[in-house]
């Protein structure tokens, strides 16, 4: 729990134009992407957020398309949480509930369209099923964003065994949260600032700046007046966020490739160092 | 073979039994206009047994809610403040399809629709006056006609309200569904085949006392503008739905203490108030 003391030095500091760690009102913390890190998964990917830290493992599985969409895969996801990590409180609700609510419809067949198409087997009675299991080490705020910023690394070096699963992960959305400490619009809380913050927006864009997802309220809600700006401002900061996670991630799948698939018989060790 | 065969079978009988599909052009299938919300209801004091209770119609979807509470919170913790904990159950007749495969996902909507539900309701209970205590919020959707969610949430409200809890406002909620992404046209209110067929669709909740928005989800895929105008649709919608809430209210408030003088009275004494 943050004191009043706290909270209004976090206040201050950001209606001055500073936050705790230097950064401007709109800035995102450091990013660090690593792909293909597990050799039993079909996809694997590291993702760190400033101190908040992902760990997601994708597995293909045979199941039976949805009845909205039989001849489209399916993409499911499943977030883990240690239970003394410090989620954010999402006013009366299960935190871990919460996040899978929250990431379901980026990956829907309504969010990802045609890319799901080469997951179908046999229309109406079989298709692959991505089961994605997104695991939070730490968590220091926004622990959505990183999760899928994980999801989507994990989703973009997916390949079976035998390279027979062809998907395309390009149009995976990606979430951004903004809050808002008294009238300023702020990008990418930490947890401490999250605790001074009034309400928070995320929302989900996709490569194409189509919205796939809005998730808002909680404790007493957002604002009406500040609503328009939030989205706006979530919206720009989203689409300058999935531009750098392009180059990031192709950074992170070609060390991948030269690492050698599976990591466990590269000859490299010395994960989480 | 034969299991194929059955299944392929139970989805042609489900597709006999489904709505028309809506029309593509101008009118929606119930023949309602582009704003304009399905017929609704909202009575409170449904259950004399509970501490408040609601009951709330949009259409063809009916969903009741109890509360109970406030009431001691078990655990150790000393709280400053009281919690909210709400649980929703779909009846076992609400959808009209028995699709087996569904009732792994439905486990998941109960639990995701119980969550938007708590978020959206907790920010509208003072509870910093019901230190120690637990509010229970027990919802349950009769008949899912479409848009559960905001009827899950207004109904939530009202029973609140019912129950005499200290409130910063009423929460009213309604959803806008994007049929198609190019045409610019936002439905309010959409029914079941709507929200199926929408490439887009949006629930927003507000307190309008406060100005503010407790729920905001959207899902499935759409442009920028395309959501803001559902956003500006669905909070004109769900000022309706507070006028009626409101109504609702005071009228069952009136009875109530017209009922209340009339036992006091006795027999033989004029009833002023009547």
């Amino acid at each position: 729990m943050s004191s009043t003391a706290e909270l209004a030095y976090t206040l201050e500091g950001v209606a001055q134009g500073m936050r705790e760690d230097g950064r401007a009102r709109l800035d995102l913390r450091h990013l660090a992407i690593e792909c293909s890190i597990f050799a039993h998964t079909c996809g694997s990917a590291r993702v760190t957020l400033g101190n908040t830290e992902a760990i997601v493992g994708v597995v293909a599985e045979l199941s039976e398309p949805e009845s909205d969409a039989p001849d489209a895969g399916r993409i499911s996801v499943s977030v883990g949480a240690a239970g003394n990590l410090a989620l954010p409180d999402y006013g009366g609700t299960d935190a871990v509930t919460f996040l899978e609510a929250a990431l379901a419809p980026l990956y829907s067949h309504k969010a990802l369209g045609p890319a799901l198409r080469p997951l179908c087997i046999s229309r109406g009675a079989q298709c692959w099923e991505l089961r994605v299991h997104a695991q939070l080490i730490s968590c220091d705020g926004c622990p959505l964003d990183a999760l899928a910023l994980g999801v989507r690394a994990a989703l973009q070096s997916t390949r079976s065994l035998d390279e027979s699963l062809p998907f395309d992960a390009s149009g995976v959305p990606l979430f951004l949260t903004v809050s808002n400490l008294g009238p300023h619009l702020v990008a990418d809380c930490s947890a401490a600032e999250r605790r001074a913050a009034g309400s928070a927006l995320s929302l989900g864009l996709n490569a194409a700046g189509e919205v796939c997802a809005v998730r808002g309220g909680g404790g007493c809600g957002v604002h009406l007046a500040l609503a328009a700006d939030m989205l706006q401002t979530a919206r720009l900061l989203c689409a300058a966020l999935l531009e750098a996670v392009a180059d990031a991630t192709a950074a992170a799948l070609r060390d991948a490739q030269m690492r050698g698939h599976p990591y466990a018989e590269s000859g490299a060790y010395g994960f989480l160092a | 073979m034969c299991v194929y065969m059955r299944r392929a079978a139970h989805k042609t009988l489900r597709l006999v039994l489904d709505e028309p599909p809506p029309v593509a052009d101008t009118a929606r299938c119930d023949g309602r206009g582009d704003a304009e919300l399905r017929r609704l209801l909202v009575r409170t004091g449904v259950l004399p047994k509970a501490s408040g209770s609601a009951y709330v119609e949009m259409g063809e979807t009916k969903v009741l809610c109890a509360i109970f509470g406030p009431q001691q919170a078990d655990g150790h913790d000393f709280l400053s403040h009281g919690r909210l904990e709400c649980t929703v159950k779909f009846s076992a007749f609400a959808r009209r399809t028995t699709d087996p495969a569904a009732a792994t996902t439905d486990a998941s909507a109960t639990a995701a629709l119980s969550a938007s539900l708590s978020a959206a309701l907790s920010g509208s209970v003072q509870l910093d006056q019901y230190p120690k205590s637990l509010i229970c919020v027990h919802a349950m959707v009769l008949q899912d006609g479409g848009g559960a969610l905001p009827a899950l949430v207004s109904c939530g409200s009202a029973a609140l309200a019912h129950a005499r809890l200290k409130l910063y406002g009423l929460v009213a909620a309604c959803g806008a569904a994007i049929p198609d992404e190019g045409s610019g046209r936002v439905l309010l209110d959409p029914s079941a085949s709507e929200e199926r067929a929408a490439s887009s669709r949006l629930v927003a909740a507000t307190v309008p006392e406060l100005s503010h928005l407790p729920l905001l989800e959207q899902e499935g895929r759409a442009q920028f503008e395309a959501v803001a105008a559902a956003l500006r649709h669905a909070l004109g919608g769900a000022a309706t739905v507070h006028e009626r809430m409101r109504e609702a209210l005071l009228a069952e408030g009136q009875t109530a203490s017209s009922a209340r003088k009339r036992s006091r009275g006795g027999g033989g004494a004029v009833d002023a108030a009547a």
